[in-house]
């Protein structure tokens, strides 16, 4: 590995300094490999992330940009092995969740930190009526018996805005539409008040009205429970309406972090531009679109020096070298970071897109 | 450029401007339950019914809809591989579905398809430049065998890719390059169609423009006649003269780009197009109107017009009486709806964004 | 996501861009290349391949085994009769006096002929049935499958032993009919399976549309990708039938006497075995380890080829 330094750990993005509160949920230079017969594979090479409560943080990367495996780190739920993870923590309210042996994790799991995946017809059980499955949270981590749990698992879909809840908490799975069922899988992410809910890719598997819905259920029932909501998407459009702070990911490590509005305005790091320039869009009909050359890394042979140089426009010799440092953008520091050796070129073009 | 499908007389066969494709009337039902001891009477699910469009030489529509509207259906009988329960498929005059065995190898000489997977779509024991061959070697009487190789060089590069890559086999390269690879093999017999089916959704992101910009291209170097089935309508209105929305199993509007972008006149489409979301952060406010509900089955479409049960305008008359795809006064272009919105003036998105540099 | 390519080294979706988006300078992760590499390295692998490989030279040349091992000359002396392992003669004499390694080194040949060629057989028959019956669907399928459940219920040692009873006079050749006839259905019935699963593959999708005949469609690329696991089976189905073979020769309706075989010589030996161990012994030794193979690698390569097991 070149020798950079690790970045600095992130200054606190609240306004106030210094904050003696720990943020809700903070990845610090997690690293993430899998061993497999044809190498290893760096899926996740020193991201870093704050989420505090009440805020919306997307995760934005395309596939293997380490998105999801990040996530299932702070889940728990990588499979070891053949996935190890090297070095970093994952902070909730301060305490290492990854020094956390199994049975901790799983108390963790579900009542403080909760997930959403993406394909809600694998992820619940066919055999089993909705109700049960939801009822099942409430059975095994709060003690009721079957008919209180029942009768939460109702108000469960009622607040995920399932019609007829009283009538559908006995139908299975298969009987739900997938609009339906990811709504489901909401209500069980949320059945416990957790304070984190990680939503990997929620409505990549759903049709565009669908996934409206789904994305407005997101945000308001986030508004409502006041919890961390953490969006991972490869999607610049759906999390353009929710996400307050935006962290791009490139070959498992972060290339931009930014509030929302400005890294649309003015992208900051050559491959956020890229992702921007090359998506049509509704609001700018006759553009031209300017795709990315090249395809996404293989993670089991990552370029050297800055991973996205191979297919950047603006790269350097020096972008083979050395590998960019995630620095403060502009004056605010701490509030925008981007790992590119060009910054303020790529800022200086990115406002005209 | 055409406005519609309907309204045209039926084409000259002598015309050299007839339409590459006509369908009309087409309907897919497929029975529910199988076997010999099917409950007599039962359903059918009604995956196309009654479809009309026509697709000019060098013209790209779009056909948009949700899962489930009946999109890939239609496409398959296009395709000629299945066959339409009701309805003819004309290519270039010849109806598909009258033509004996050689004849039907001719006409699919001149159109073929790009698959939206480019994972699931290539032989993975075939060599890249066996899969862009294999065309040529099913109608051998287009090319003679000696100049095979020659040719599927020249295709490689024509979809941008080294013609090195011949050797290889599919897992060894990345989607994007497959999906080029799916191109390539479509332009093997030189084509006069193309339909594409979802051509980029598998794809990353950042791959999806390289294979966008790459069908415009073709499209205008090689006078290519596209059908572009899509969900995605920001991608649609990027390649297509022409839109068409589908909605359980029917064409709810048609018109030309300019016309369906700006004016949506039906229902479906304006909250089609409301819920495609915008990369720009500033638009937040703009709370729109989203559809409710989900689509209901096509087993068992709901009587009259089939947009009803989750229509914000709906009538007591949409319940009953089905809407016909035609101009209605105050429209510019066809609508299956009895009470179709005005023209949008100023559309919102363009007033919020038009400030914009 | 259920994608029909063959998924990376880990078989694991967690890994997006390592099995499926790898640019074309890394090393290709084919499943043939991943199953071979994952069998190269286990001992069990190998300890097969080479029993195998030493009971195949035997039955292709089993002088050369008497000529180095034995003393042997060729000649039976029934006053030698049932004698134990002596030097010079390690396994002893059978029961005419002739020499044991002679006689059970001879008697690997039927085995083998009968595991392989039937196994060929009801591959063949298998793998044509198997793919008319996935590809056509319809009635063809219907009058097949239900072919292939009758077959099924067949039993194989039993149905072979009624069989071969009725017909007394029966060489090597009528027996591996027998044996084919009763042993096609498992394959045709993972074939047919294989088959349905691969044939609605957009590959084939995009040949049909490019206006390819059935024919080509089920060689050139439902085949070659349906196969694996039926060929798989049948490596399995080589140890089966030669237990089944021995069998039939033991129960006295298979091979008869002057032939030599494994099956045979154990029949021979259930009279003697308590006085003279080695009788039982060396053929059941070989036997066991024949079979034991062919299913030791049968199974490994299954799972080589099964990432849910990985």
């Amino acid at each position: 590995m070149p020798a950079a330094p690790p970045p600095p750990p992130p200054e606190p993005l609240l306004p106030e300094p210094p904050l003696p509160e720990p943020p809700l949920l903070e990845v610090d230079d997690l690293h993430v490999e899998f061993r497999t017969p044809r190498g290893t594979v760096r899926a996740v090479n020193g991201l870093g992330y704050t989420l505090h409560a009440g805020q919306t943080l997307a995760l934005l990367g395309e596939s293997g940009s380490g998105k999801s495996v990040a996530a299932l780190a702070v889940m728990g739920l990588l499979p070891t092995p053949p996935a190890r993870i090297t070095r970093g923590a994952v902070r909730l309210h301060g305490r290492d969740l990854l020094q956390l042996s199994d049975a901790e994790h799983r108390k963790v799991r579900g009542t403080r930190i909760a997930m959403v995946f993406q394909d809600a017809l694998s992820a619940l059980n066919p055999v089993l009526t909705v109700g049960h499955q939801l009822g099942e949270m409430f059975r095994v981590h709060r003690g009721l018996n079957r008919r209180e749990a029942q009768a939460r698992a109702v108000e469960l879909m009622d607040r995920v805005r399932i019609p007829a809840a009283a009538r559908r908490v006995d139908d299975y799975p298969h009987q739900f539409s997938g609009g339906m069922r990811q709504r489901v899988m909401i209500a069980m992410a949320l059945a416990l008040d957790p304070e984190v809910v990680i939503a990997d890719e929620p409505t990549t598997a759903l049709d565009v009205t669908v996934q409206a819905q789904i994305m407005r259920l997101l945000a308001d029932l986030q508004q409502e429970t006041g919890t961390g909501l953490l969006l991972i998407t490869h999607d610049l459009g759906v999390v353009a309406s929710v996400a307050d702070r935006i962290t791009v990911m490139y070959a498992g490590r972060v290339v931009e972090e930014s509030d929302a509005p400005r890294l649309y305005a003015a992208p900051a790091h050559p491959y956020t531009r890229g992702l921007l320039e090359s998506v049509p869009r509704l609001d700018r009909p006759g553009r031209r679109l300017v795709p990315v050359p090249g395809s996404p890394p293989d993670l089991a042979h990552l370029p050297t020096g800055c991973a996205f140089h191979p297919r950047c426009a603006a790269a350097r010799a020096r972008c083979a070298e050395e590998r960019p440092a995630l620095l403060p953008v502009g004056a605010a520091a701490g509030e925008r970071s981007s790992a590119c050796h060009f910054t303020d070129e790529v800022t200086a073009r990115g406002g005209r897109l | 450029m055409s406005t519609g499908a309907l309204d045209r007389a039926d084409p000259d066969p002598s015309d050299p401007d007839r339409p590459i494709l006509r369908v009309r009337g087409l309907a897919k039902h497929y029975p529910t339950g199988h076997g010999p001891f099917r409950r007599r009477g039962a359903g059918a699910v009604r995956a196309v019914d009654g479809v009309d469009l026509e697709l000019r030489r060098g013209e790209t529509l779009g056909l948009v809809g949700e899962s489930g509207c009946g999109k890939s259906t239609l496409a398959s009988v296009l395709m000629g591989t299945e066959r339409p329960s009701t309805g003819t498929v004309e290519v270039d005059g010849q109806d598909l579905f009258a033509l004996d065995r050689r004849q039907l190898r001719a006409v699919r000489r001149r159109m073929q398809m790009v698959l939206q997977d480019p994972y699931s779509s290539l032989d993975p024991r075939m060599t890249i430049g066996r899969i862009v061959a294999e065309p040529l070697v099913i109608h051998p009487e287009v090319l003679p065998r000696e100049q095979r190789p020659g040719k599927v060089a020249e295709l490689l590069r024509l979809v941008g890719l080294d013609p090195a890559h011949a050797d290889r086999y599919p897992h060894q390269l990345s989607g994007g390059q497959r999906q080029r690879v799916g191109i390539a093999r479509a332009l093997a017999l030189g084509p006069e169609l193309l339909l594409c089916d979802e051509p980029v959704s598998a794809l990353d992101v950042s791959v999806q423009a390289q294979v966008l910009n790459l069908l415009a291209d073709l499209r205008e170097r090689l006078g290519l006649a596209c059908l572009f089935i899509a969900h995605d309508l920001a991608v649609v209105q990027y390649l297509c003269d022409r839109i068409a929305v589908m909605y359980l199993g029917r064409i709810v509007e048609t018109g030309t780009r300019e016309q369906v972008y700006a004016s949506p006149h039906h229902p479906y489409t304006r909250a089609l197009l409301a819920a495609v979301p915008v990369p720009d952060p500033t638009l937040r406010g703009a709370q729109v109107a989203l559809l409710e509900g989900d689509l209901p089955s096509p087993a068992d479409p709901p009587s009259g017009c089939r947009f009803r049960t989750r229509c914000p305008q709906a009538r007591e008359r949409c319940a009953q009486e089905e809407p016909a795809l035609t101009v209605r006064p105050g429209t510019d272009h066809p609508t299956a709806c009895h009470f179709p919105l005005p023209a949008q003036v100023p559309p919102p998105r363009d007033a919020a964004t038009g400030k914009a540099p | 996501m259920t994608s029909p390519h063959p998924p990376g080294p880990t078989g694991d979706l967690l890994l997006p861009a390592a099995g499926t988006d790898a640019p074309p300078q890394a090393p290709p992760a084919s499943l043939s290349r991943d199953a071979w590499q994952q069998l190269r390295s286990r001992p069990v692998v190998w300890a097969c391949l080479a029993v195998i490989a030493l009971i195949g030279l035997t039955a292709a040349a089993p002088g050369l085994f008497t000529a180095l091992l034995t003393d042997d000359d060729g000649r039976c002396e029934l006053a030698r009769s049932k004698l134990g392992p002596t030097g010079g003669h390690p396994f002893g004499y059978d029961l005419q006096g002739c020499d044991y390694l002679a006689q059970v080194v001879r008697g690997s040949r039927p085995s083998l002929l009968a595991g392989v060629a039937v196994t060929a057989g009801a591959l063949l028959v298998s793998v044509v049935l198997g793919l008319l019956a996935g590809f056509y669907g319809g009635w063809v399928d219907s009058l097949l499958s239900r072919a292939t459940e009758v077959a099924f219920g067949l039993p194989f040692v039993l149905g072979a032993t009624v069989i071969l009873v009725a017909f007394p006079r029966h060489g090597l050749g009528a027996m591996t009919l027998v044996l084919v006839a009763l042993g096609w259905s498992t394959m045709t019935r993972v074939m047919r399976s294989q088959v349905i699963a691969v044939k609605d593959a957009d590959y084939v999708r995009a040949a049909r549309m490019a206006g390819a005949r059935p024919s080509r469609l089920m060689l050139r690329h439902v085949l070659p990708n349906a196969i694996t696991p039926v060929v798989v089976v049948a490596m399995l189905n080589v140890g089966n039938v030669i237990s089944g073979e021995a069998t039939l020769d033991f129960l006295g309706v298979g091979l008869q006497y002057p032939a030599v075989s494994w099956g045979l010589q154990l029949n021979t030996a259930q009279t003697y075995f308590l006085d003279h161990p080695h009788l039982l012994a060396f053929p059941a030794l070989f036997l066991s380890a024949t079979v034991l193979s062919f299913i030791l690698l049968g199974d490994a390569v299954r799972d080589a080829y099964d990432p849910k097991l990985r």
